[in-house]
């Protein structure tokens, strides 16, 4: 931890996408096709908006005192015994996420995969996995994540061409023929598992462009709201929401589907080789920010010495912890996004009007002021906040007042998918725009954007 | 089981042998780890050993859980 490390804009919006991605595939997307049926697709959009908002709020921490992690802020805003048991109650939510992680992965590859292996082996070498990665550092995950990250993105999309031969797009109609209540509430559904972007705030200290590091952040939370989008409009176009609601792990169901010839007749081995690596990054970065918060604790810069400790107490707890599937998947559905609300909104809150009020670093000037950059760069943050803006507004506007029509709904669905496209290619443009004003100011050379 | 076991044992040696150089703070907060995954996985050991929450919290957030499923 005390060496410097270098983790570029494009590696933090990949992790991000890793982060809050991989979570999702294991079980959660059953329960929202449950709520809202055929209109599941339009369940990200709440959650993608309310991931911003906590990656602005980070920026702005980070903003206001540099150099500092999220824990550390707290123990100098609220005095250490305060700020001390604030880092207890995020202790504990970071522990709350890696054991639902753990085991969640263990109990899905015991089901799906390696049905003859006791599922306290696949833990144990799981958790052996992470010990390794936790003598390391976030840069060389990012490193790792930059190879695997891609690939899962690309394949994920290509399931649309792989599983054409099933796909029915009837299955989809009447498009947004659910109440929008239903919408709204398959929508709180998933902020629990977007809420884990608060893990970010682990790595605060090693953000040197706050304005960049939001910009990435944001990036990779509309390619998760996106790729998700695309991800359950091919669930539901491939099995109908009344076997995908019924699904334990949907996602493994709709890989296995992929019937391209008969000699390629097991591809989710290819693919699940794929998506464990991505996964693994993601328990990753939260096992390293669950270090970094003891660290905190201990006042040391160095957390390796907590490695293995914390690596055996993870195991037992993963074991002690949900002992049915349907437990796993009850807390994910409903508990997750309640905690998730419960801390983060009063904490963030808090933070940021302390943010506000200690702001030392002005770092806005990236850009100079009337170049065609600065003007680029406007336009994409106007073109992304728009398209945000579009999306729930052919969302509500859809359902509420266009007719039920085979047209009508797929001209909302439509503009609803373009927006969201056009918000994902602004977000890149913005952090694109930012990283070369950083490198014209000659800032590149440095130690990369973040250090840790 | 066994092979965790010895790997614990050898971790909790070796932090033993260590634990003089390190600062007290530190000590303090992996003497609590170690005595917690002791603690726990005794209880693992017990035939009624679901002792974390978890399970038992959706209780409390019921009437989510009911507005949310009033849907299905």
């Amino acid at each position: 931890m005390i060496h410097k490390q270098v983790i570029n804009h494009r590696q933090t919006a990949w992790l991000v996408g890793s982060v809050l991605m991989t979570a999702m595939m294991i079980s959660s997307l059953h329960k929202i096709v449950a709520i809202s049926k055929m209109d599941a697709w339009f369940s990200q959009i709440f959650p993608v908006g309310y991931a911003i908002v906590v990656a602005f709020v980070l920026a702005e921490l980070s903003r206001a005192y540099p150099g500092k992690n999220l824990f550390e802020i707290l123990f100098i805003v609220c005095g250490k015994w305060i700020g001390g048991f604030i880092n207890l109650i995020l202790l504990g939510y970071i522990w709350i996420i890696l054991t639902l992680d753990i085991k969640g992965a263990s109990e899905f590859f015991r089901q799906t995969l390696l049905p003859r292996t006791p599922v306290e082996i696949i833990l144990i070498v799981f958790v052996l996995l992470m010990m390794y990665y936790g003598r390391t550092s976030l840069e060389v995950a990012a490193r790792v994540n930059e190879i695997y990250f891609p690939a899962y993105f690309v394949l994920s999309m290509m399931l649309y061409f792989l599983l054409g031969n099933e796909y029915n797009v009837e299955r989809l109609e009447p498009i947004l023929s659910t109440d929008l209540a239903k919408i709204f509430a398959s929508n709180l559904l998933p902020i629990g598992i977007y809420g884990d972007i608060l893990l970010f705030g682990a790595f605060l200290h090693a953000s040197t462009h706050p304005r960049l590091f939001f910009a990435a952040m944001k990036h990779g939370i509309i390619i998760v709201g996106f790729t998700v989008s695309m991800l359950l409009l091919i669930l539901l176009g491939v099995m109908g929401f009344t076997i995908a609601s019924r699904l334990n792990f949907p996602i493994f169901i709709l890989v296995q589907q992929i019937h391209v010839t008969d000699f390629l007749d097991r591809i989710e081995i290819i693919l699940f080789s794929l998506w464990f690596p991505a996964f693994t990054i993601k328990v990753i970065v939260a096992y390293l920010a669950f270090l970094v918060c003891l660290g905190s604790f201990g006042g040391q810069q160095h957390y390796n010495a907590f490695n293995l400790p914390s690596g055996w107490f993870l195991v037992v707890t993963s074991l002690l912890a949900f002992p049915r599937v349907y437990d796993f998947d009850t807390f994910l559905s409903y508990t997750l996004p309640v905690i998730v609300l419960v801390i983060q909104i009063p904490l963030l809150l808090f933070l940021y009007i302390h943010a506000r009020m200690n702001r030392t670093m002005d770092t806005q000037v990236t850009i100079p002021k009337g170049t065609k950059l600065y003007r680029f760069y406007r336009f994409m943050v106007w073109t992304g906040g728009i398209a945000l803006g579009g999306c729930l507004v052919t969302l509500v506007a859809g359902d509420l007042f266009v007719d039920k029509s085979v047209f009508a709904g797929f001209f909302t669905a439509g503009m609803y998918l373009v927006f969201f496209f056009i918000a994902l290619i602004a977000s890149y443009g913005e952090m694109q725009a930012l990283n070369h004003g950083k490198q014209k100011l000659g800032q590149g050379k440095r130690a990369g954007s973040f250090r840790q | 089981m066994l092979f965790f076991c010895v790997l614990l044992v050898i971790s909790i040696i070796t932090f033993l042998a260590k634990r003089k150089s390190m600062p007290p703070k530190q000590q303090g907060i992996i003497f609590a780890l170690y005595g917690l995954t002791i603690g726990l996985l005794v209880c693992l050991q017990l035939q009624y050993n679901q002792i974390l929450p978890f399970g038992h919290l959706s209780t409390y957030i019921a009437p989510l859980k009911n507005w949310i499923e009033r849907w299905m």
